[in-house]
């Protein structure tokens, strides 16, 4: 089959994966799901598949690939699992991008290795109780002591908490600073002393991804461990959230094309009134609907990786595609489930478990607000 | 050891469209390469790394056969080089012009091992690698679901009905592999990036010397009629149930 845009090798990417999903990451979904468990042998073969670093260049242990491949890997994998989507999303954007983008040689070789081939999981920490939407009110200290970072304070839903081994972290540095100023990112190593791991937070859906609470009291961290400019830790996490935000684009397009095609066949097999509901526009004004808004959504989102692949500046698109694709995902679920009826309703339905994991893609990486003041204030300095 | 593994590009199934005439309509399916060559690629891979050979990918067929998509997918799956013997009469080709070609390709190529899957997934004659060992003069084995190369030799297991038939023969040899032998791997990034960078060389049937007759006459593919089912539930007891089905099966003979 012919494609617009995606290149040959991005095709035969996407029936690789799709064979991976289907013979792999299927058989095993339900009950990672209900007994919410980190899906460990799937994010081991996603690294020997080349999945835990995609755009990452090859020297540094990645696939040396692009944004689009991440796409389609996400999308294809969040279809039938979002918690691995998000689990992947948060390893490789949050995790090892970063790291990449403002890492020395020495921490890449030390930490960006190992990740993003997938011999360790990566985790990224920048929510606090008192800090998310607003950065700026991090109050996690990082002070100087000889060569070491000593830092106290705590930060909550940090994906992929227990079972990641390496945690780029913010924290302020300097004291006398306000806002998004004056914080830096720093590397911190699992089982470095003063630094505690939460248990997995209780969480609506997304199960076999974890999140939580991490510690810090008086962990000292080498001083070598700081990732980037000191102060200038906000540029740093910016480049895993805005490549965050894509992968988000992606477990979004993945998720409403399944509860879609769930709908479209289950539509063609309830007769109701002598016909199969498909026959009635209002089930199939629907599915085009549905339809639409996907392929919208999944057309702009390759407009941004692209955007990205290209070296552009994207931060103002990536917040458009995560707020839109996250509604639009909430949608398109919502309109699954009703077609699906008493079914689709049912505990056990794959629909349900996808409207319970959807709510999460407007609130985490960006909530639909944050990223509408992003796109607010862009347009605003146009004029 | 040198393997030279045979794949059938065929169509999707689930793409295939049955019109109400019962024709066939191929118009709106994908490619793939059929389903049991997988094995055979997969086992000619694990045999190549096994004794320091290589593995050869070869296939016969029209236009479809160079699809740029198809042929880095098979080629991310472990061969080092394909040849298409590709010509538009081979568009669908009578397993004797298709064992042909592969004989003629084969020679040209060189091979210790040949490798065929048990059967097509679209037409499942299982005839092309009997043929193909016959055609070449070499010992042909089917059926084969394990294979261990002990120095130029080959032992395969055969897994018949209520035990296993263990055979040796010498090398070269033709194999057709069974589904069981293995479970094709998912092929890695690393992979896929490296197949567009693996040579693919097209022969056409004069590069090759042979002249492919259909020896088959294909009057017309038909998909079988769906029957309505009866929706007839019989109760009872055994004898009563046995005794009402055989008057419905008269019934339905009359």
């Amino acid at each position: 089959m012919k494609s617009y845009f995606l290149t040959e090798e991005h095709e035969v990417l996407k029936g690789m994966v799709k064979e991976f999903v289907q013979n792999e990451v299927v058989p095993v979904t339900k009950e990672l799901d209900e007994k919410h468990e980190f899906p460990y042998e799937l994010m081991k073969r996603c690294g020997e598949l080349g999945f835990t670093g995609i755009p990452i260049p090859e020297k540094w242990g990645g696939a040396g690939s692009d944004a689009i491949s991440m796409c389609i890997v996400i999308e294809e994998i969040s279809k039938v699992n979002a918690s691995l989507g998000l689990t992947l999303d948060a390893h490789t954007s949050l995790g090892c991008t970063p790291i990449a983008f403002a890492g020395t040689d020495a921490q890449k070789e030390k930490y960006l290795i190992d990740i993003a081939s997938g011999k360790k999981i990566a985790a990224f920490g920048l929510t606090e109780p008192n800090a998310g939407s607003d950065a700026g009110g991090t109050q996690t200290t990082a002070r100087l002591d000889g060569d070491h970072f000593v830092i106290n304070g705590a930060k909550c839903w940090i994906t992929n908490i227990g079972a990641a081994d390496t945690y780029t972290i913010t924290a302020r540095t300097d004291p006398d600073s306000k806002g998004p100023k004056g914080i830096s990112a720093i590397i911190v190593e699992k089982g470095t002393p003063g630094f505690t791991i939460g248990k997995p937070e209780k969480k609506m859906g997304f199960n076999s991804c974890m999140s939580g609470d991490l510690y810090f009291n008086e962990c000292r961290v080498p001083k070598e461990n700081l990732l980037g400019e000191l102060h200038q830790g906000f540029k740093t996490f910016m480049v895993g959230l805005d490549e965050g935000r894509i992968a988000i684009g992606a477990i979004a397009v993945g998720m409403a094309q399944a509860a879609l095609d769930l709908a479209a066949k289950y539509s063609k097999e309830r007769v109701q009134f002598g016909k199969p509901i498909s026959a009635f526009q209002g089930v199939s004004f629907k599915l085009a609907e549905m339809q639409a808004a996907i392929d919208y959504n999944r057309t702009y989102m390759y407009r941004v990786a692209k955007m990205r692949d290209s070296g552009m500046r994207y931060s103002t698109e990536a917040a458009i595609l995560k707020f839109m694709s996250s509604e639009m995902a909430l949608d398109v679920i919502d309109k699954s489930l009703q077609i699906q009826g008493g079914i689709g309703y049912h505990g056990d339905s794959e629909v349900s478990r996808m409207y319970r994991d959807a709510k999460l893609l407007t609130i985490g990486e960006g909530t639909s607000e944050i990223c509408r003041v992003v796109v607010g204030n862009a347009v605003l300095a146009k004029y | 050891m040198n393997v030279l593994a045979c794949y059938k590009v065929v169509y999707e199934e689930q793409d295939i469209v049955v019109g109400p005439d019962g024709k066939l309509s191929f118009d709106r399916a994908e490619i793939k390469p059929s389903l049991y060559d997988l094995n055979a690629i997969e086992e000619g891979s694990r045999i190549a790394a096994a004794t320091g050979g290589t593995l050869k990918g070869v296939t016969v067929g029209d236009k479809k056969v160079d699809d740029g998509k198809l042929k880095k997918g098979v080629l991310s799956r472990g061969p080092e080089e394909i040849f298409l013997v590709m010509d538009d009469s081979l568009a669908d080709t009578d397993t004797n012009q298709t064992a042909t070609a592969l004989a003629a390709a084969a020679k040209k190529i060189g091979f210790d091992l040949i490798l065929c899957g048990e059967g097509s997934s679209d037409y499942y004659s299982q005839q092309v690698g009997i043929q193909l060992g016959e055609i070449l003069g070499l010992p042909v084995i089917n059926a084969v679901s394990k294979i261990t190369v002990e120095g130029d030799k080959i032992i395969a297991e055969r897994s018949l009905e209520s035990d296993v038939e263990v055979l040796e023969i010498p090398t070269p040899a033709v194999i057709c592999v069974t589904s069981d032998i293995n479970e094709p791997k998912v092929p890695s990034m690393k992979d896929i990036l490296a197949a567009g960078k693996k040579p693919v060389t097209v022969f056409s049937p004069g590069d090759l010397g042979v002249s492919l007759e259909p020896k088959v006459e294909k009057i017309s593919v038909q998909a079988p009629k769906a029957a309505d089912r009866k929706l007839i539930i019989i109760e009872g007891d055994a004898d009563d149930k046995v005794a009402e089905l055989f008057e419905h099966i008269k019934q339905e003979l009359k």
